[in-house]
């Protein structure tokens, strides 16, 4: 039997979730500039105690792809003519914000019990998790590695070529993985 | 040389190490046992200095260690790196250069050694990769990269090297090998495994990590191995129908140990 506290954080994942949709879908719908500020500082004041780690989070993961985006972008619509300004200005907030709440979103709420309605949607968030996870630890223990067997903070160089290295091992794992799961479903009748 | 107090790691909610103590002097053989997931890899880390323990202290050479430290102190972090290697489980991790020659020279040459290259050539030749160094690593098969990684850190004539599972993917003549390797360096050397019989081969004492992420036992390999209810206990005997002769039974063992 299901205690009152289960179902009460199950209900509040669910609620989560709703929020989530309705979040992402809302701010790929709304384009004025100072809506979508609003709606970033309205999820950081929600975001709780740990808005300030939450945030700095948000900025690490969404700021090297910004930078890169808006640097192509602009340097095009400089030699084309094309708007920059609030293109650009559009672009930052929007996916600023949408990193803020996904970001507040995988802390506070559990997909696997928002979902647990649907054993298939479980068992596919199950799925995509392990291989999340997996994939995380296998990047630490690149870093790590990389750490041990450097005197001090490894340079540029150092970095991009364990980086490399690291990226086509993932690259060849993959493939193995593609090429035995093939296998097996050929093995069981299947691809044929 | 080591000196662990009460170290306890715990990671997005999961426990690794539950109060851990342990006192390690220079030149020591130990051998680190325990079931998948007791903490063996992470125990390794913490010596490493690449796992911050939760709560504790750890100190090297009297020095309290930790990344935040090793960070903070450039001068330390050179030595202390310098010193202490470790052997990663997946040792492919730890190749990231485009030939061995220049994998093995890569710490030598980090370190700023006049002789990296000797040092490279006399360890490719100690390890039996002499007749690959333009050959990338990722070429090599599991046991060469193992072997690779190996020398990667041999060349630098660590103080303390720390092995995690040294034995996996190598064939027994390479196995033998590696334990006459371990048995005749002149450094501080613990080594992860759960493999029984190799035990008593890679060192004269046993740290025994339970279940519960606590240290169980510390103290002779040959003791502990003696002990059927210690073994049992760590998780390193199981159970299920076999035959002797003509007889169906079952009984606590150990398949690589009897």
């Amino acid at each position: 039997m299901e205690s009152r506290g289960w179902s009460r954080r199950r209900l509040g994942d669910r609620l989560g979730l709703v929020v989530y949709g309705g979040g992402v879908v809302g701010v790929t719908l709304v384009h004025d500039p100072v809506w979508l500020t609003a709606a970033g500082v309205g999820v950081w004041l929600g975001a709780g105690k740990e808005r300030g780690r939450l945030l700095r989070r948000a900025l690490r993961l969404a700021l090297p792809w910004l930078v890169v985006v808006s640097v192509g972008y602009g340097m095009v619509a400089f030699w084309s003519g094309l708007p920059v300004g609030e293109v650009l200005l559009r672009l930052n907030l929007r996916v600023g914000v949408l990193v803020l709440l996904t970001v507040v979103f995988a802390t506070r709420v559990s997909l696997l019990r928002a979902v647990d309605f649907s054993p298939t949607l479980v068992w596919l968030f199950t799925m995509v998790m392990s291989q999340m996870v997996l994939w995380q630890r296998l990047y630490e223990e690149f870093r790590l590695a990389l750490v041990s067997r450097s005197p001090g903070e490894p340079d540029l160089r150092t970095v991009l070529q364990a980086s490399a290295n690291a990226i086509a091992w993932f690259a060849d794992q993959a493939l193995a993985t593609a090429r035995n799961q093939a296998q097996a479903l050929r093995a069981r009748g299947l691809l044929e | 040389m080591i000196e662990l107090t009460g170290v306890s790691h715990c990671f997005r909610g999961q426990t690794a190490l539950v109060g851990v103590d342990l006192r390690v002097r220079e030149g020591e053989k130990v051998v680190l046992l325990g079931v998948n997931g007791a903490g063996k890899s992470t125990l390794l880390k913490v010596l490493a200095g690449l796992v911050a323990p939760s709560s504790g202290e750890y100190r090297y050479e009297g020095e309290v260690i930790t990344p935040e430290r090793l960070r903070r102190d450039r001068a330390f972090a050179r030595r202390f790196r310098g010193e202490v290697g470790l052997l990663f489980q997946n040792a492919e991790v730890m190749l990231f250069n485009p030939t061995v020659f220049d994998e093995i020279a890569f710490g030598p040459r980090q370190w700023g050694f006049a002789d990296a290259e000797e040092r490279a050539y006399q360890w490719a030749e100690r390890v039996g990769l002499r007749e690959m160094m333009d050959r990338p690593p990722f070429s090599l098969s599991g046991g060469e990269r193992q072997r690779l990684a190996l020398a990667c850190l041999l060349v630098l004539g660590p103080r303390l090297l720390l092995l995690d599972e040294p034995t996996r993917g190598l064939d027994p003549p390479a196995t033998g090998w590696l334990v006459e390797l371990i048995a005749d360096l002149p450094a501080t050397v613990i080594s992860s495994t759960h493999r029984l019989s190799l035990a008593a081969e890679l060192g004269e004492r046993a740290v025994v990590l339970g279940r519960d992420h606590r240290l169980i036992y510390d103290g002779p390999v040959e003791e502990f191995l003696e002990n059927r209810d210690q073994m049992a206990t760590a998780g390193l005997l199981h159970c299920h129908r076999h035959r002797h002769g003509e007889v169906l039974h079952r009984h606590l063992h150990g398949h690589d140990w009897e």
